[in-house]
Order: structure tokens, then C-alpha cells, then sequence
């Protein structure tokens, strides 16, 4: 037990007590394998089907796995509100994306190709890897205060940065270009999730709630 | 003695209850979250089964947490919560703790 207690730092260790587990680095991780994967080997899987698979597996996950070791804790509205905040970016960066990506679309069976077209072309590994997916990471780091997530994003950030200047194959479309970095950050981050998974299980094992009187 | 004692008038409307050592860091994890379950708080607190259900019924009885029992698939869960007058009197603690110390 240590000397003084600090309130602020009480409330963030049982914060950071619900990432122990790895879960979130484990989905986060999937993800960005998937899109590696499916972009390197031209596989196809909806990315909806990975959002509804995603939330439900993950809310399912921590139900089965974290609640019953780690007990049920409510949050204070300050800490659900920068949550809240994080997630309201995150669905503004999609919606982003996915109007530029009808753009693009459009932009393919317009007669004049508009000038930034090239642009995302040129630099959409850039845009979408080093700035959306490294920023997006780092995001999460100081959303959460769970350090790792900040480097995964310096390193997604670094990674795509360097990848742009050494384009394995220069025929390969944004998509493609963006693979080898996304597959391995993924399996990186699918790793570390199942190390964190593996020593979550070990430092909290099933209990349960002994019966009350 | 009473003499020495009206030198600090603060430490004589320090909660006692609180200011025992378990249930101070009981008090404190409970002020920091909106609710918390049994488990929860017995491994953020490293009190035992008996000692942290101890505590509870103490806590609860002053009226400064409130306690709900109930069972969520068939497993008995206990969510505890600070109370208005539990958080004001862990609020009137603090402020009590920082005054008394804070001309040494």
C-alpha cells in the first residue's frame, strides 16, 4: 500500500485495469490483418461484416472473459466522456473515408478526373495510413491513457511513411501499397493482445463472487 | 490532554469510520467510480471476502454506501455505490486530512 492516496491516479488504474486483458488490441489487431490479408491476396470480405463480427465478438468477449475475473465497475460521466468524444471522431473519420471513397468512385467513370483525384492516389497510403491509421492509434493512446496504443501508432505512423518511399510494387493501387504494413502491425498487435490475454488469466483468475449471507 | 487536544480542533471531527485504514481505501475506490461490484473492489482494494464484506455492512449501516444485491446468470453480484452523504463526508474527510496537516 503506498504512503498517500491519489485520487486521480486510483480512478485511472481501475480504468486501465479493463485493458489489461488485450482484447481491444486483439480486435484492432484482426482488423488491420484482414485488411492486409484481403487487399495482398485479393480475397473478399465486407468490411460491415467485420464491424457487426467485431462489436458483438468484443462485447461478447468482455463479458465472458474480463467481467467475471475482473468484477462489473461503472465509470464517472468525465472518463465516459472522453470515450464518448474518441468515438464521435472515429465515426467522422469513417464517414471521411467513405465519401472519399465514393468520390473515387465517381471520379473513375467521369469524363475530366478532378486534380486531388491524383492526389489520393500519390498519397493515399500517406493520407490513410501514416495520418488516419498512426493518428487514429495515437488517438486512442491518449483517449484511453493506455500507452501501447500510441505507439502502435507511431509505429503505423512511421511504417506507412517509410513504405510510401519504398513501394515494393509500383503497380499496386493505395489499398495494396498499405498491405505489408497493415499485416504486420496487425499480427504485431494480434500478439502482444494474446500475450496481455494470457497474463490477464493469470493474474485474475475466475473467482466468482462468494455467496452472501 | 483536552488542552492539547483543543490545539487541533480538526483531528476531533475527523470520521473515525472513515479514517480506518481499509475502509479509507474502500471510501476512496468507491469515489472515484460511479458503482462498482464485489469483485471488482476486491481486487482493486486486496481486501478479503471477509474483510471488505465487513467493512461493507459498517459502511452501509453509517449510510454512506448503498449496497444492491442480485443475480446476473444465476451468480450473485453486489454493486456498491457511495451515497450523497458518503461522498460528502469522504469530501468533508479530505478537506478535514489536508487542513490538519497543512501548517506542519
Amino acid at each position: 500500500m503506498s504512503d498517500k492516496i491519489n485520487l486521480k491516479a486510483l480512478e485511472r488504474k481501475a480504468y486501465l485495469a479493463y485493458y489489461e486483458d488485450g482484447l481491444l488490441d486483439m480486435g484492432i489487431g484482426a482488423v488491420l490483418a484482414w485488411l492486409g490479408g484481403v487487399a495482398l491476396t485479393e480475397l473478399d470480405f465486407p468490411f460491415y461484416l467485420w464491424y457487426i463480427l467485431g462489436v458483438s465478438v468484443w462485447t461478447s468477449a468482455k463479458k465472458q472473459i474480463t467481467v467475471p475475473r475482473m468484477g462489473y465497475v461503472k465509470f464517472r460521466e468525465t472518463r465516459k466522456g472522453r470515450v464518448r468524444k474518441l468515438i464521435y471522431v472515429f465515426i467522422l473519420v469513417l464517414t471521411f473515408i467513405m465519401v472519399i471513397g465514393v468520390l473515387l468512385f465517381k471520379s473513375t467513370v467521369a469524363v475530366e478526373t478532378p486534380g486531388w483525384i491524383f492526389v489520393i492516389r500519390d498519397y493515399g497510403d500517406v493520407i490513410f495510413g501514416a495520418i488516419f491509421l498512426g493518428g487514429g492509434l495515437m488517438s486512442v493512446g491518449y483517449t484511453t491513457e493506455v500507452k501501447r496504443f500510441s505507439y502502435y501508432g507511431g509505429s503505423a505512423f512511421t511504417l506507412h511513411l517509410l513504405n510510401h518511399f519504398l513501394t515494393l510494387n509500383p503497380t499496386w493501387d493505395i489499398w495494396q501499397a498499405m498491405a505489408p504494413v497493415n499485416l504486420l502491425l496487425g499480427i504485431v498487435m494480434l500478439g502482444n493482445g494474446y500475450m496481455l490475454l494470457r497474463k490477464f488469466k493469470e493474474k485474475y483468475p475466475i473467482t466468482g463472487e462468494p455467496m452472501h449471507e | 490532554m483536552s488542552e492539547s487536544r483543543d490545539d487541533f480542533p480538526d483531528v476531533k471531527a475527523i470520521d473515525k469510520l472513515i479514517h480506518e485504514p481499509a475502509r479509507l481505501i474502500l471510501m476512496a475506490n468507491l469515489y472515484v467510480v460511479e458503482s462498482a461490484d464485489f469483485l471488482f473492489l476486491m481486487n482493486q482494494t486486496g481486501l478479503t471476502f471477509g474483510n471488505l464484506s465487513s467493512h461493507m455492512s459498517k459502511l452501509e449501516t453509517a449510510g454512506f454506501i448503498s449496497v444492491e444485491k442480485e443475480f446476473v446468470e444465476k451468480k450473485p453480484v453486489t454493486r456498491l455505490s457511495l451515497t450523497d452523504d458518503g461522498r460528502s463526508a469522504f469530501d468533508d474527510y479530505k478537506r478535514r486530512m489536508k487542513h490538519l496537516f497543512s501548517d506542519l
